[in-house]
């Protein structure tokens, strides 16, 4: 009896999600190209990615997943256009890698983003609904 | 209309002129009570059943114990036992059944025991409210996000959202119910609006015998996920009291799934003489949360946060041939989102019903009820603040309950009400059962249900409102055979789900429509075998299989459940355990076949230790494994389930 | 008194299976449709000019619509698909020149019995060459345009940007 019950808080306290696969995400892209929101099989990372930053590693879902985020290219930005007095805000644009990549559990991955393999991300979810 | 109306008539006619070819004798409920001699006012165990009633025999099976009422002693000399009424297309499951399934939530626990209710989740046991949250209850093709078409009753008490019109499926416990019945198909007649597709009327737990009765359960899982229920019970005297307490908090398996839940309960039940009582229940229930957001993008920060208030109050009179019950109920809601919404929903009414053992083979059931709904809406960042008019809703229904012949019960009944758009509106069942022998019962029916527009889509432009709405109907019918015996139980059921006038959203902004124009039909066979009684082991099937036409949204095409129950008996304990399983074809993101998803198969196990009672307490430890095989699955596109996970728990009874 | 019952319930449930076809779908489905050039609409910060030249929705031609008008009423069998269409930019007279295949952003729906229009404006539209950030009209419904009106010549999908319109225009 005594050994059923100590089996039981074991398997209760033993978290599953510690075996989840740990994802850090690099900015290989360009010295003049930022990202931010990163997400990547559940996990999002807040805070912006200069070129050959990584991020923090995260615990992800295990599985299958594109890394999705948000890119900026500070070279064909203007801060001012003709008419404007005002600073122009800078646009961010959803983009996607081209291939996905697979996470399994108790591993760790390294992603680096290049600008080879990205294009426009069109899959982000509409307007929230009530 | 015509044809259904002959239907009616026809049944009717038939019904009515056997019933009245025989002479009336008194009820045989009424006579097993008299024959001790003594008055019966434990009236829990005689109150003929709200949901599906019957005149069937009543059968003594065993003395119970001696309870008190007032300043008397009176005793209970029988425990009655009603069988199922034979026109019935109910689902009934008692309350531990449900707290000892693996499932993470109530409905998720109900959508486990029977193949044509699906229940979509997202998680471990947060379903959330608007984008993003699941708990879309389906039963036979009708229902779903978000739920308006299917009705919560909770102790004889309708039970959704003033403004949205949809229970929130986080707002109830498995560890505070008695039992509930899924009435099948829907039933407008008894239970009004939204009783479209289904029914799921919930009884809370009472001490049925006088004492004191304690339940805590504690559990600790994966996911940083705790639980902590409390339940207590008291009957003393003249009096009977329910307290209970139910939080669940969990990180989730990723950011945003996790939230809490508690919900707090008080009922108060005083008999009042020799054949009356008073009934008081409160409830209070607060939900916070997220939507996470698809795997791919996932949004934690859109978070939710929700809290209901309900309470009903009213008498029951209880008279040699039956009762007199009134209901009043009160439910109110705040509903805050991240983006700044924030409402105040209302929901209001008063119910009386009276029901009438006209002799042994005829009941008679009728009532009156009046429905309030009002509320408003903020938007929090720029205070603007918008009032849609309110609505009221008054009705009378009627049913009678017959049995022409010795093995034929038959049902019938009519609602009529006055809805603020439609008018006049008239709703009707009617049903038949036959028992072929002591196993074989064969069964059908029909009914004329409906679901009033709610105040959104009357007039709240998100993206568009109509207030020109108009009720849907649906018109369900289903037949089945039915098997029982002391090893085997097992039914199928064919049935047809029809609607029309549906309500349906056309277009994007600025030029969105909302009309009432669709139609809708789904044919199905559901069927289930369970076999019982034949040592440890006892194993059974599920399955659903059903033709929804364009209307696939999360809506699927195949159910399988299956499982093995296991029980035995030991010196010091008692082991229960149960493997069970899932696998569900045909799911779909959007209706029209888009957006297929994988088919669903999970399998759960769970296992309790029930130790032998001492000195009036009992323990009973156990362990909820779910998703054992770790497989990747979802009900919602990339809102991805947990891979295998556990929840353990203690359960301490002190009686 | 057994074939009696039994009889019973054979009528009553014979009279349910009856009963429940009552509000079965109808075998002929129509729905009527018109389609307006909603892109003049006030309500958006801004007013594509553009000119429907060609337009076809469930199988069915309605024709060009300019700017602010509504075509006939045609009936359509009830489903689901995107409007298809070819647009003129700032060319009411439809010059080839000026023409590119667009749709509508979302496969739009009728019913069974439906009296509908469907307003194409800005955010409900989709093209070959958005500006970043913008999603481009489906291969699939791209293709379906081709087909319907191949006196476009337009370019095939994978070169859709090199389409006359899409070119930046000469100083």
């Amino acid at each position: 009896m005594k050994q059923a019950l100590f089996l039981l808080v074991i398997l209760a306290v033993s978290a599953c999600e510690d075996v989840y696969p740990e994802v850090v995400i690099v900015n290989k892209t360009r010295h003049d190209v930022l990202i931010k929101d990163i997400s990547y099989n559940g996990c999002i990372w807040s805070g912006v990615l200069a070129y050959g930053e990584a991020t923090a590693p995260q615990k992800c879902l295990p599985g299958s997943d594109r890394v999705h985020f948000k890119k900026f290219t500070a070279t064909t930005y203007e801060e001012y256009d003709e008419d404007a007095l005002e600073p122009l805000t800078p646009t961010w644009f959803n983009y996607m890698t081209t291939r996905s990549y697979d996470a399994s559990t108790l591993d760790f991955y390294l992603i680096e983003i290049d600008l080879e393999g990205l294009e426009q991300d069109f899959s982000a979810p509409g307007p929230y609904g009530h | 209309m015509n044809k259904t109306a002959a239907t009616i008539f026809l049944l009717i006619i038939l019904a009515v002129g056997n019933v009245f070819s025989n002479p009336p004798v008194p009820p045989k409920s009424v006579k097993s009570e008299k024959a001790t001699g003594e008055k019966i006012k434990s009236l829990e165990n005689t109150k003929v059943s709200t949901s599906a009633p019957s005149v069937d025999e009543h059968k003594i099976r065993k003395k119970a114990s001696k309870a008190s009422a007032g300043s008397e002693n009176i005793t209970v000399t029988g425990k009655i036992k009603r069988s199922k009424p034979a026109a019935a297309d109910t689902l009934e499951v008692k309350g531990r059944k449900l707290r000892e399934k693996p499932s993470a939530t109530f409905v998720e626990a109900l959508a486990s025991e029977s193949a044509d209710i699906h229940v979509t989740s997202r998680g471990t046991g947060i379903h959330g409210v608007a984008s993003g949250s699941t708990g879309g209850i389906y039963i036979r093709g009708l229902g779903g996000f978000p739920n308006s078409q299917i009705l919560m009753v909770e102790d004889g008490v309708p039970d959704y959202q003033g403004i949205f019109g949809h229970p929130i499926p986080d707002a109830y416990s498995s560890h505070l119910i008695d039992s509930v019945t899924v009435i099948k198909g829907g039933d407008s007649v008894l239970y009004g609006t939204n009783a479209m597709g289904g029914v799921i009327v919930i009884k809370s737990r009472w001490l049925k015998v006088p004492g004191l009765e304690v339940i805590a359960d504690v559990q600790s899982g994966t996911f940083e996920t705790i639980g902590y229920n409390l339940s207590g019970l008291l009957r003393r005297g003249p009096w009977n009291f329910a307290v209970f307490a139910s939080q669940l908090e969990t990180q989730g398996h990723r950011p945003g799934s996790g939230g809490s839940r508690l919900i707090l309960g008080f009922a108060a039940r005083r008999c009042l003489g020799d054949n009356t009582e008073l009934m008081l229940r409160t409830k209070a229930v607060h939900i916070d949360g997220a939507d996470p957001g698809p795997v791919t993008h996932p949004t934690p920060d859109k978070w939710f946060d929700v809290w209901r208030f309900s309470g009903s109050f009213g008498p029951v009179f209880h008279f040699r041939k039956g009762t007199i019950q009134l209901v009043s109920w009160i439910n109110t809601g705040i509903h805050k989102l991240y983006d700044g919404f924030h409402s105040v929903d209302t929901l209001a009414g008063i119910t009386g019903k009276i029901e009438y053992n006209i002799n042994s083979k005829l009941l008679f059931t009728t009532g009156a009820t009046g429905e309030f709904v009002d509320g408003f809406v903020e938007n929090l960042i720029d205070g603007e603040k918008t009032y849609p008019p309110s609505a009221f809703t008054p009705s009378v229904f009627g049913q009678l309950e017959l049995k022409p012949l010795k093995k034929l019960e038959l049902t019938t009944g009519a609602r009529f009400l006055l809805d603020t758009t439609e008018g006049p509106v008239f709703l009707y069942k009617a049903a038949a059962g036959y028992r072929l022998n002591r196993n074989f019962r064969l069964r059908g029916g029909i009914t004329r249900n409906f679901r009033q527009p709610t105040i959104r889509e009357l007039y709240l432009p998100w993206p568009v409102a109509n207030p020109d709405l108009k009720p849907e109907f649906s018109l369900n019918s289903s037949a089945g055979i039915h098997f029982e015996s002391a090893h085997v139980d097992s039914h199928i059921t064919v049935f047809r789900t029809t609607a029309r006038n549906l309500i349906r959203y056309f277009g994007s902004w600025p030029t969105a429509e909302v009309v009432n124009i669709d139609s809708y039909k789904v044919d199905g066979i559901e069927g289930a075998l369970k076999l019982k009684n034949l040592g440890p082991f006892s194993p059974f099937i599920m399955a659903s299989v059903q033709d929804v036409g364009r209307y696939t949204k999360q809506n699927p095409d195949e159910k399988l459940i299956f499982g093995v129950d296991f029980k035995l008996p030991l010196k010091s304990m008692t082991v229960l355990s149960t493997l069970s399983g899932q696998f569900v074809r045909g799911l779909y993101m959007n209706n029209y076949s888009r957006d297929p998803m994988d088919d669903v198969f999970f399998l759960d196990f769970t296992l309790r230790l029930r130790l032998k009672e001492r000195a009036g307490y009992r323990i009973e430890p156990y362990l909820n494994v779910r998703n054992i095989t770790d497989n990747r699955y979802a009900w919602v596109l990339n809102y991805t389930m947990p891979g295998i996970n556990i929840l353990a728990g203690l359960k301490m009874e002190l009686k | 008194m057994k074939i009696k019952s039994i009889l019973l319930f054979t009528v009553i449930m014979s009279s349910f299976l009856f009963a429940g076809c009552d509000e079965d779908d109808k075998s002929e489905a129509k729905a009527l449709v018109s389609i307006k050039n909603d892109f003049n609409n006030p309500e958006m910060t801004y007013q594509p000019p553009w000119t429907i030249c060609k337009s076809s929705y469930l199988g069915q031609e309605f024709g060009k619509i300019s700017i602010g008008e509504t075509s006939p009423e045609f009936e359509v069998t009830p489903g689901l698909d995107y409007v298809l269409m070819v647009a003129a930019w700032e060319d009411p007279d439809c010059n080839p020149e000026n023409c590119l295949p667009i749709a509508t952003k979302l496969e739009e729906e009728v019913v069974d019995g439906q009296q509908r229009v469907i307003a194409i404006n800005m955010p409900n539209h989709q093209g070959s060459c958005p500006p970043e950030g913008v999603a481009p009209i489906p291969e699939e419904a791209y293709n379906r345009i081709l087909a319907l009106w191949p006196e476009y010549d337009f370019e095939p999908y994978e070169t859709r940007t090199e389409n006359i319109e899409c070119l930046p225009d000469e100083e």
